[in-house]
């Protein structure tokens, strides 16, 4: 199983910890996309070692990577059914897992760092977490560009994360 | 999920020494919260004592923090992982770091994370310490 598959699963337990018993799509994704900028952010650099990429759409980041990692778990992982939620007025694909999962292949500390990530996020309404993405660097620097463009949006366009700034704390520590 | 929080200072009837393998009565700062613990009810804490430590300490006042009876030190260089089982019947959090002293013990904490080489342990308790900053 890739890192990619092995952390969906890892955000879908957690979800379920946290009594959320499934996560929309859009979630899953934003979530992804969160995971990998902090990383980038946090860490300074990739989370899945570079081997996804995350593409703009219209509404923000989606990726093929997490597509193809969704059809490979749904065989045996995941159920995806469309479900209507609370706080967005039509039906989404939501995501869920068959069954609890024993062993999950991410080291502890990378875990540790996914429950960081998720904890901030996971209780936010779809439109503020799309607020967060949206003001992301990647996310800005594609709004830039579509601005000088005059385009509504770069459909297809490839998010840079390298365009992430360490954070301050880990540029002091780094200088120290 | 319980309340705790980073800089809460908790005190345990049964503190676990990993290196030793061995539980001792003790003070302790809490470095992550259960919240971000991949098992409930854990918190990663680093040991509090009596006895002054060289490197990666900071001196907590006993006239600062009411709940020491001699000024202590909060070790950074060791970091454990607890369990709310193991906490004293005293009413805890027993103290909370004041401002000045989470940004001190935020210094320290960086110091010891760096030598330390694990990359997402250091991202994650820097996250968390931010909050709280």
């Amino acid at each position: 199983m890739t890192k990619l598959e092995n952390t969906i699963l890892y955000l879908l337990t957690r979800a379920k910890e946290r009594d959320k018993k499934n996560l929309s799509k859009f979630e899953l994704f934003k979530l992804l996309y969160l995971l990998e900028a902090e990383s980038y952010k946090f860490v300074g650099k990739s989370f899945f070692d570079n081997s996804i990429s995350f593409v703009r759409y219209q509404n923000g980041p989606i990726s093929m990577d997490v597509y193809k990692a969704l059809n490979v778990l749904e065989k045996k992982y995941i159920n995806i059914a469309e479900e209507k939620k609370q706080d967005y007025g039509f039906p989404r694909h939501c995501i869920s897992l068959k069954k609890k999962l024993k062993k999950i292949n991410l080291d502890e500390s990378e875990k540790l760092f996914i429950n960081s990530v998720v904890e901030s996020y996971i209780t936010l309404p779809m439109n503020k977490l799309k607020e967060i993405v949206y003001a992301t660097e990647p996310m800005e620097e594609i709004i830039k560009e579509e601005k000088k463009n005059k385009v509504k949006f770069l459909k297809g366009e490839k998010l840079n994360f390298n365009c992430i700034s360490l954070d301050e704390d880990v540029v002091d520590l780094i200088a120290a | 999920m319980n309340i705790f929080k980073a800089s809460d200072i908790l005190h345990f009837e049964k503190y676990f020494f990993t290196d030793i393998n061995k539980y001792a009565r003790h003070f302790a700062l809490v470095l992550l919260p259960s919240s971000v613990m991949n098992y409930q009810n854990n918190f990663l804490c680093s040991v509090i004592t009596s006895k002054q430590e060289k490197y990666y300490s900071l001196k907590l006042l006993k006239t600062r923090y009411k709940c020491f009876h001699k000024d202590s030190y909060a070790c950074f260089r060791r970091r454990d992982i607890q369990h709310i089982n193991d906490l004293s019947n005293w009413n805890q959090p027993v103290g909370r770091l004041n401002k000045m002293d989470i940004k001190e013990s935020f210094k320290i904490i960086k110091s010891v994370l760096y030598g330390a080489g694990d990359l997402y342990m250091m991202a994650t308790i820097i996250r968390e310490w931010k909050k709280i900053k």
